[in-house]
């Protein structure tokens, strides 16, 4: 290949870099280079500013830019926006520690890495290489820039024949430009043919991708969980295998994926939501609050943006509006009224989202004492729930839950056992339902505390024997937990071990209450029962 | 959980974390040393310092990826690469090594030269090779691709003594561990781990060691050389 000089005089240079050292130190490279036009911000947020603005043909930015969006963030809305031309070229600068991690990129690749330190050398050296590595999809690009997709569909084809060794990524691209046009039965038969090659990882995410969005989970699953297994840090594959779960139904399953996957880059916008929404579904309220907070604050001026973190977050804050101390029970009231401000002048809800936002509302003005302007809220919301057809058995619980506090508790109820018909068959939204009038019968405790044995017993007929534990566990920590409570610890921790599954956690548990019944009296008539529990434990601890 | 299980988790969990807070305090004191105005033969020692650093680093991750390397399930990231670039990348790594020891690295490869193989798992092997060089007391470092039908091979020579005669006749990839080598047998017991886990049909990926002999020197040793063999 012949060596053509690169026109770096002519080149438009941006630098994205929050050190002001490192960016004055990197314009003096570039200029040595040749480059004679440089632009430098030091946050993420200048940067779309910048990149939305102008043109440029080279972008630089660092991978760590202390608070606020991280060097992958900014490339994620950069290819979702195409605020880069395909042709120009964007090169991430990382320090070798995290360089690993970075470059498991799959979906949002920059064109090059640049590791640190940079001296004038090495940036020369990648540079080149970089810039000569892009020009070799040079046809592709162009076609791209013009938005031309059947001549970018073309230069991959011809790419791939003329030139054998770079067949894999051109049909990297070809599979990526046919999932964007929705093209999946063509996208799927590249996939198959670059795994009959090499089973290498970013056609195993685009397979899996196609079966995605073909609907076909189970098989997107399968194959998300093999790519899982290699180890490797590919968050973006973690990212649909959790949207896969999510669309099966698999809530808790895609909220684990999702912490790990947040553990390891916590600062996605996306990736927040996403957990934000099955820790709803999964009525997880301490998780909700702690991503609908993430996600708010990483959402600014970012156009990932939704309302419905808005509103998670002021639901997530009830608990404390409700029972906080006076000072946060103040902050927090304030807070979650601010939130349903800015979700509806900021967004343009649709008649599901801005019920959601009367409903908390209501609720935040009834929990935090204003009786009066919740009851005018919730007539407001009411009015829509009736004409209201195509709310989510979801958006039905939260609503009795809303009823239960502002109609006689009769009428909820009427409203609350329809719901409870509706979702017969649904153990996740059983337990939801069950919470929601537990959690209404705090200052009713002897009547939580029946409802809390009826549904107990049931459970451990149906031999429902975690959601059985999670119900008496947490009524083992009321005051008012008796031995019947007891009794059912006992009994959903012998289930769980016979069905194969103990837990350490759970023995301790079980000689504990084991011995705080050993005062029961003989003329118990349950003490036959606690005889039989004592002989079933022993039984299963004597096999150690 | 055995015993020996909970041991290897405990290591491997704390070493992960060395690693981590190393990476931050090593970049904390990148930044610091770089603001400061040294004298010359200062500089000399921020660049040891640098360089020391970097191996230590390097040297951490290159224990969890052995330690990896021994699970049943071990699996590499097998992706296309071209061997010009991944070299480049390795030498623009070690740019405090060079500055710090002197080295020279030289880089011959043609441009269509690639494999598949996990770059991660490469850089590690590499970055053995090098470390082994410069103990040795090589003062350069050559980098090279070649390929045939079956194999992409990554040569490093060096100018360095050449590898110890009951190294080239003993199998290294048994391991064994000797006091007097300071362990580098164990070093590239592991980097053959390692490049054993490429395989592709029937072909296993492999280490080679030999020596470069002086051209028309007689027997004169001229230096070490490592070719790895990753199967295309």
């Amino acid at each position: 290949m012949a060596l053509k000089l690169i026109p770096y005089h002519k080149m438009n240079v941006l630098i994205i870099e929050d050190l002001a050292e490192m960016r004055s130190s990197m314009k003096s490279m570039l200029s040595a280079i040749g480059v004679q036009h440089t632009e430098s911000v030091n946050n993420g947020e200048d940067a779309l500013k910048k990149l939305r603005d102008n043109t440029y043909d080279l972008v630089f930015s660092d991978y760590e830019l202390g608070r606020g969006k991280d060097g992958q963030q900014i490339l994620e809305e950069v290819r979702f926006n195409n605020l880069v031309k395909p042709s120009s070229v964007f090169i991430m600068v990382t320090a070798a520690q995290t360089q690993d991690m970075v470059m498991g990129a799959l979906e949002f690749e920059p064109d090059g890495y640049i590791a640190k330190p940079v001296t004038l050398e090495l940036l020369k050296t990648r540079l080149v290489r970089i810039i000569r590595t892009k020009d070799i999809y040079k046809d592709i690009n162009v076609a791209l820039d013009d938005d031309n997709i059947e001549d970018a569909l073309n230069s991959c084809n011809r790419l791939a024949m003329e030139r054998p060794k770079f067949a894999l990524p051109a049909y990297r691209i070809k599979g990526k430009i046919l999932i964007k046009e929705g093209r999946f039965e063509e996208a799927k038969d590249i996939y198959d043919t670059v795994l009959g090659i090499k089973r290498v990882a970013w056609a195993i995410l685009g397979m899996a991708k196609v079966h995605f969005y073909c609907k076909e989970y189970e098989q997107a699953q399968n194959l998300l969980e093999s790519l899982a297994k290699t180890k490797a840090k590919y968050v973006e594959a973690q990212d649909w295998l959790a949207k896969s779960l999510e669309e099966q139904g698999k809530y808790k399953a895609a909220q684990k994926v999702l912490m790990e996957a947040i553990a390891q880059s916590p600062k996605s916008v996306r990736r927040q939501q996403a957990l934000a929404r099955v820790a709803e579904k999964n009525g997880d309220i301490e998780i909700l609050w702690k991503s609908c907070r993430k996600a708010v604050a990483l959402g600014q001026n970012s156009c990932f943006k939704t309302p419905d973190v808005f509103i998670g977050l002021a639901k997530s804050l009830q608990p404390k509006i409700k029972n906080g101390s006076m000072r946060d029970k103040k902050l927090c009231t304030v807070e979650a009224l601010n939130l349903i401000e800015s979700a509806r002048t900021d967004f343009d809800l649709n008649a599901v989202l801005s019920l959601r936002c009367s409903l908390v509302e209501a609720e935040t003005l009834i929990n935090s004492g204003k009786e009066e302007e919740g009851k005018l809220a919730y007539r407001a919301a009411d009015t829509v729930i009736e004409m209201s057809t195509n709310l989510s058995l979801d958006d039905r619980l939260d609503i009795f839950n809303t009823k239960l506090q502002f109609e006689t508790e009769d009428d909820a109820m009427v409203y609350g056992k329809q719901v409870l018909n509706d979702i017969a068959g649904n153990k996740r939204l059983q337990v939801k339902y069950y919470q929601i009038i537990e959690v209404f019968l705090n200052s009713r405790p002897d009547d939580r505390l029946a409802l809390i044995k009826e549904r107990g017993e049931e459970l451990l007929l149906r031999e429902d024997v975690e959601d059985a534990l999670d119900l008496y566990l947490r009524a083992s920590t009321f005051k008012d937990a008796d031995e019947d409570i007891y009794f059912g610890v006992l009994k959903s921790i012998i289930g769980r071990f016979k069905k194969g599954r103990p837990d350490r956690h759970l023995t301790q548990k079980c000689d504990e209450l084991l011995k705080k019944l050993e005062s029961l009296p003989e003329s118990d008539p349950r003490y036959p029962t606690l005889e039989q529990l004592k002989f079933q434990w022993e039984e299963i601890t004597g096999d150690e | 959980m055995s015993n020996n299980d909970i041991r290897g988790e405990l290591l491997a969990a704390s070493i992960h974390e060395i690693k981590n807070r190393f990476g931050l305090m090593f970049n904390e004191l990148d930044g610091v040393l770089s603001a400061l105005a040294l004298p010359k033969e200062q500089q000399k020692n921020v660049q040891l310092i640098k360089s020391e650093s970097q191996f230590i680093g390097n040297e951490l991750v290159r224990i969890l990826a052995s330690y990896k390397s021994l699970d049943d399930d071990f699996a590499v990231n097998v992706n296309q690469h071209f061997a010009i670039e991944f070299l480049e990348e390795v030498i623009a790594r070690h740019s405090y090594t060079v500055a710090a020891h002197n080295l020279h690295f030289s880089l011959d490869c043609d441009e269509d030269v690639g494999g598949f193989f996990d770059n991660s798992i490469l850089f590690i092997i590499l970055d053995t090779c090098i470390y082994n060089s410069i103990k040795a007391g090589a003062k350069t470092i050559k980098l090279s691709a070649t390929e045939d039908e079956k194999y992409l091979y990554l040569v490093i020579d060096d100018n360095g003594p050449g590898f110890p005669e009951e190294l080239l006749e003993g199998d290294f990839s048994q391991g064994s561990i000797s006091v007097e080598s300071q362990s580098t047998g164990l070093g590239l017991f592991f980097a053959n781990k390692l490049i054993q886990s490429h395989q592709e049909g029937d072909l296993t990926g492999s280490i080679q060691l030999s020596n470069n002999i002086e051209e028309g020197g007689g027997n004169k040793i001229s230096g070490a050389k490592v070719t790895l063999a990753i199967p295309i």
